[in-house]
């Protein structure tokens, strides 16, 4: 299954001294949806690439000749991601039961998750949830009806279901080769950096319980809750980075964070993002708990799958493994082809309501009439950054360096990826030793985003492996090696658009944000960042 | 004369030689488990060493081989007789570093032992011995020195002399093939003189580590857990040792005290019979932690008790408490007992996989040393424990010390009610713990605390009884946060508390 020139690649960038004889034998048989898991030494490795197979195939399908009879509902969902299943949950809450789901290439999309065969397991997506605000009411919405939220809906401060809120530790910063117990640089700080620090936090916290001239708060999840008022949209027309600079910030280690806290939320650091952007981020978050500290967060071992899989347990017959390839508008209905996955076969769908829950490149190759009114869809895309999020099943707990012990997120001072989560840090259990599943996350955020593309769909499985466990030999040393039995890799070419300069007055996500009839969109995409809140909040918009 | 005792040498040089790695090999398996890893890694990197030291040898010049043999032999005496002494040493100093310092002193006795049998052929090769008899007879000694010790070791040395002793013993006999070496070739050395006291030296320490090195380990040992070492193992998931002096039996886990057979009884009455007693009617009873089998013991003895299930982690250690003689003598077999279930799995896993109710609780479970245990103080653990809870049912909580931990004790009594559970907090002495602290919880049943007992007790009375269930000044309850999982205010708590009181 390895061939020996790739084997011998491996052990060497691995640095292990030991044996690993006859390894490729013992590689166990593929998995028919990744590469097949490759063994050497006593790591078992598995790539997926979500999409690149079917989402590439399916520009090719041809669209002239569509089956003659076609299947109804009254409502079809393309997609399968957090706005396509909160829409089928809140459609379902309202009564609708004539409804079906295409999957797509992948269930879940950006909040899947996935198992070891150990039975432990960890998100492939999005691990989190901040507490939410007291504007996203639909978050809080469905965390009541998971029996997560207590309280009223509206409340200043519900308290939340304690096993879910992160426990402590919560999270550590590797810096001069020792844990600090807060990701922002809390020690060894310079006077600037102490100024500089309490100025911007300052600066935020008072941002985010600011209104503009309109009356709403200047900073809100879902964004089009946020004020208007140009005075600080026109934040939206610089770079982060640049407004720092103007605004007197030049502190290292400030500049880090914030850079970090950028790439960790919008896979874009503060070169890319617009100002706007940068500054939604810290003040948009103004959830409060009864039961837990401000900036808290919600969390589950396999991340935000588990709100997923709750979303879709209301409808959990009502999916088929397909992808639409088109779809086209009639008078009283419309009509979508799309391929089911099983047997490639083509189906013709008739629906009363059709909802593209799917991403803006996707939706545009669908939806014919979208490029019609959009000539220029092409360069009103949003950039996309690919991400790398990787799954270790560790078999003992390494040895940790000096300071605070393993945390729930933990990260490296300075360096390009995004640390590691302990996805097994809500779990209780009374082996103190029980071995975790870490969660790697990776945003390419280094070169264009076209190239890193490039590389991800070309890079070998150690070269991915190499990238992905960058961190934890920060942390571990490259021993930590010896500790993996498993690493499930899996590249998300398109994971997230990132929110660039303009990307709040851009006329292709405005106009589709207020699209009406019979065809709905509803992704993150239209608020022009990826989070679970924007999804959800597009996927409850949707009305039949 | 001098070929017959060189060959004599070689069979004296073969046996210490092997015996070193054995001893390395012994001490590392005793001290660190898992014997077949111990045992391969150290002849692994012995065999190495001597094949450096074989390649070394070419570097010593032709007119000091015999010089150079005896500096080697007083070496490998001085080294190989303390390793294993020191070796202890370095242990209970500091165990981390204990692997680094074994491998670092078996290469270097394996390099040395390598040198020396090419140096013994040259220094016969130098009195034209034949070759092909030089051979034959060297390696025929060599490999009849290396039987004799294989046997010897295992059958008489180790058990009767242990470890240290023997080290000793085959450094004095290093040493007395140098100090021979020395009068054979007196005529022949430069500074005869020297060496001599220098094998003096090395021989007069041999002796005196072997009439203290018995001294030394076991104030060694003593240092490490107090007592005689009689069960050492590490299993998967912590380190068992069980010690004993004279009639004391005492099981520690990770380097922490669990209980002392001379005062168990108080902890164990204290645990099970408050709420046995109280429920009167018990039948089906669940166990988490004590693997020891000291608390089904004390549970046995209702009569009414019909079943026991008890979920401890560890199969190796409730396979101990199953079959070694003195500690099944202790827990009077309680774990074979029929109405006895073991079930080895993560307590957590194991409840949420069940729906049986339980009449009695009993919860013996580590202290929240850290936030990994603190978890199993949290109101999420004792609210899935509810769901277990028949509706009649009480539980029994281990707490830690009300005395030396009372911020610890009472946020755990503050948890408990957290998870709407009323609580009955007690403590009482038990003499190798200290003041210790358990807390009774139930979802409605009133607890009754027991005016008599209808079971045999060492300890428990009817005044005693009523006594534990007051807190005196020093211990009073303290307003403190409960344990929640968000911030495990309990874990600060319990290291604060602990640190202050081991001043």
């Amino acid at each position: 299954m390895i061939d020996s020139v790739q084997s011998l690649d491996r052990r060497k960038w691995l640095g292990r001294t030991g044996s690993g004889i006859a390894a490729p034998l013992l590689a166990p048989l593929g998995l028919a949806a990744c590469s097949g898991p490759q063994t050497w030494d006593r790591t078992t490795v598995t790539v997926d690439r979500p999409g690149i197979v079917a989402g590439h195939k399916f520009r090719d399908i041809s669209t002239k000749n569509w089956p003659d009879n076609s299947r109804k509902y009254q409502v079809l969902i393309i997609g399968s991601g957090v706005a396509a299943l909160t829409a089928a949950w809140n459609l379902h809450r309202q009564g609708v039961r004539d409804l079906l789901l295409l999957s797509g290439p992948e269930m879940f999309g950006n909040a899947a998750g996935f198992s070891f065969p150990s039975g432990q397991s960890g998100p492939t997506g999005a691990h989190y949830l901040p507490l939410p605000s007291q504007e996203s009411r639909h978050v809080r919405e469905i965390l009541k009806a998971m029996n997560v939220f207590a309280g009223e809906i509206g409340a200043q401060r519900p308290s939340y279901d304690e096993s879910v809120l992160v426990h402590a530790p919560s999270e550590r910063l590797l810096r001069a080769d020792q844990w600090d117990t807060s990701l922002l640089p809390q020690t060894q700080l310079s006077q600037t950096a102490i100024v500089e620090q309490k100025r911007f936090f300052e600066y935020v916290a008072r941002l985010s319980t600011t209104t503009g001239k309109d009356g709403r708060r200047l900073f809100v999840v879902p964004i089009v809750l946020a004020s208007t008022d140009p005075e600080w949209t026109r934040l939206d027309t610089v770079h982060f980075k640049d407004w720092l600079t103007q605004s007197g910030y030049s502190d290292a280690s400030l500049l880090w964070y914030l850079d970090y806290s950028c790439r960790d939320e919008y896979g874009a650091g503060i070169a890319q993002v617009s100002a706007w952007a940068g500054l939604h981020y810290f003040c948009s978050r103004a959830g409060h708990a009864s039961n837990a500290e401000d900036g808290a967060v919600l969390t589950w071992p396999d991340g935000l799958a588990t709100i997923a899989r709750f979303l879709a347990s209301s409808i959990s017959n009502q999916f088929m493994a397909a992808s639409a390839v088109q779809l086209k508008r009639k008078k009283d209905f419309v009509e979508v082809l799309a391929q089911q996955h099983s047997n490639e076969q083509l189906i013709r769908f008739q629906a009363e309501k059709v909802v593209l829950a799917v991403p803006l490149y996707v939706a545009a190759r669908v939806d014919p009439e979208l490029a019609l009114a959009f000539p220029s869809w092409r360069e009103l895309l949003p950039s996309y950054s690919p991400w790398i999020v990787t799954n270790f099943q560790l078999r003992h707990r390494p040895v940790e360096k000096a300071g605070s012990g393993l945390s729930w997120d933990n990260v490296v001072y300075q360096s390009r990826s995004l640390g590691f989560v302990n996805a097994s840090h809500q779990l209780v259990r009374v082996n103190e030793f029980a071995p975790p599943v870490l969660t790697s996350y990776h945003a390419m955020t280094d070169q264009p985003y076209r190239v890193a593309r490039q590389w991800c769909a070309q890079a070998t499985d150690s070269e991915l492996l190499a990238l992905a466990g960058s961190d934890l030999e920060a942390a571990y040393g490259s021993r930590v090696w010896r500790h993996v039995d498993a690493a499930h890799v899996v590249v998300r070419a398109h994971g997230m658009p990132s929110p660039q300069p303009g990307f709040l007055t851009n006329p292709l996500l405005t106009q589709l944000r207020s699209s009406s009839g019979r065809v709905s969109y509803a992704n993150a995409d239209l608020s022009g960042y990826s989070v679970f809140e924007e999804a959800a909040w597009w996927g409850m918009q949707v009305q039949v | 004369m001098h070929n017959r005792v060189l060959v004599l040498s070689v069979f004296v040089v073969a046996s210490c030689g092997l015996a070193y790695e054995l001893i390395a090999g012994a001490l590392s398996s005793y001290l660190l488990g898992d014997s077949i890893l111990q045992f391969s890694s150290i002849i692994g990197c012995y065999l190495f060493a001597m094949g450096v030291g074989a390649h070394l040898s070419r570097y010593v010049d032709d007119d000091q081989v015999v010089e150079r043999f005896i500096d080697i032999e007083l070496l490998i005496a001085l080294i190989g007789g303390l390793s294993a002494t020191f070796l202890f040493l370095i242990f209970a100093w500091s165990a981390s570093s204990f692997r680094t310092v074994l491998y670092v002193i078996v290469f270097m006795i394996g390099a040395m032992v390598g040198m020396e049998i090419p140096l013994v052929m040259r220094i016969l090769n130098d009195r034209k011995t034949e070759f092909k008899e030089l051979v034959s007879r060297v390696l025929t000694f060599d490999y009849l020195g290396a039987l004799a010790v294989s046997l010897l070791f295992p059958l008489v040395l180790a058990p009767k002399l242990g470890l240290a002793r023997t080290a000793f013993l085959f450094g004095l006999l290093n040493a007395g093939v140098g100090f021979w070496m020395i009068r054979l070739f007196k005529s022949e050395l430069k500074n005869a003189r020297l060496l001599q006291l220098k094998a003096a030296i090395v021989i007069g320490a041999m002796i005196l580590g072997l009439g203290l090195s018995e001294r030394v380990t076991s104030w060694t040992e003593r240092q490490l857990y107090g007592d005689d070492v009689v069960h050492a193992f590490t299993s998967p998931y912590q380190r068992i040792i069980v010690t004993r002096w004279n009639d004391d039996l005492r099981l520690f886990i990770n380097g922490n005290l669990q209980f002392s057979s001379r005062d168990e009884y108080r902890y164990h009455e204290a645990l099970v019979h408050p709420v046995m007693q109280a429920h009167g009617a018990a039948k089906k009873i669940l166990v988490l932690g004590g693997g020891d089998g000291l608390a089904v013991r004390e549970l046995l003895k209702h009569p009414a008790v019909e079943s026991i299930t008890l979920v401890d982690l560890d199969p190796q250690m409730t396979q101990l408490f199953s079959t070694s003689g003195p500690l099944t003598a202790l827990n009077q077999k309680a774990l074979s007992n029929a109405k006895v279930k073991i079930v080895n799995q993560d307590a957590m896993v194991w409840l949420d996989g069940h729906k049986e109710q339980y009449d009695v609780v009993i919860i013996d479970l580590p202290d929240p040393s850290n936030f990994s245990l603190g978890k199993l103080y949290s109101v999420p653990f004792y609210r899935l424990l509810n769901q277990h809870l028949a509706p009649e049912a009480l539980m029994v909580v281990q707490s830690t010390s009300p005395y030396f931990a009372p911020n610890a004790f009472w946020s755990i009594n503050a948890t408990l009610n957290e998870a709407r559970l009323q609580t009955w907090p007690y403590h009482l002495y038990v003499p190798s713990f200290g003041e210790w602290g358990f807390i009774v919880a139930s979802r409605t049943r009133a607890f009754v605390v027991p005016t008599q007992y209808e079971v045999k007790t060492q300890f428990l009375d009817a005044q005693n009884t009523a006594a534990m269930f007051v807190f005196p000044k020093d211990m009073a309850p303290r307003k403190v946060q409960p344990n929640y999982l968000n911030s495990q205010p309990l874990v600060r708590y319990f290291e604060s508390d602990w640190a202050s009181a081991n001043r």
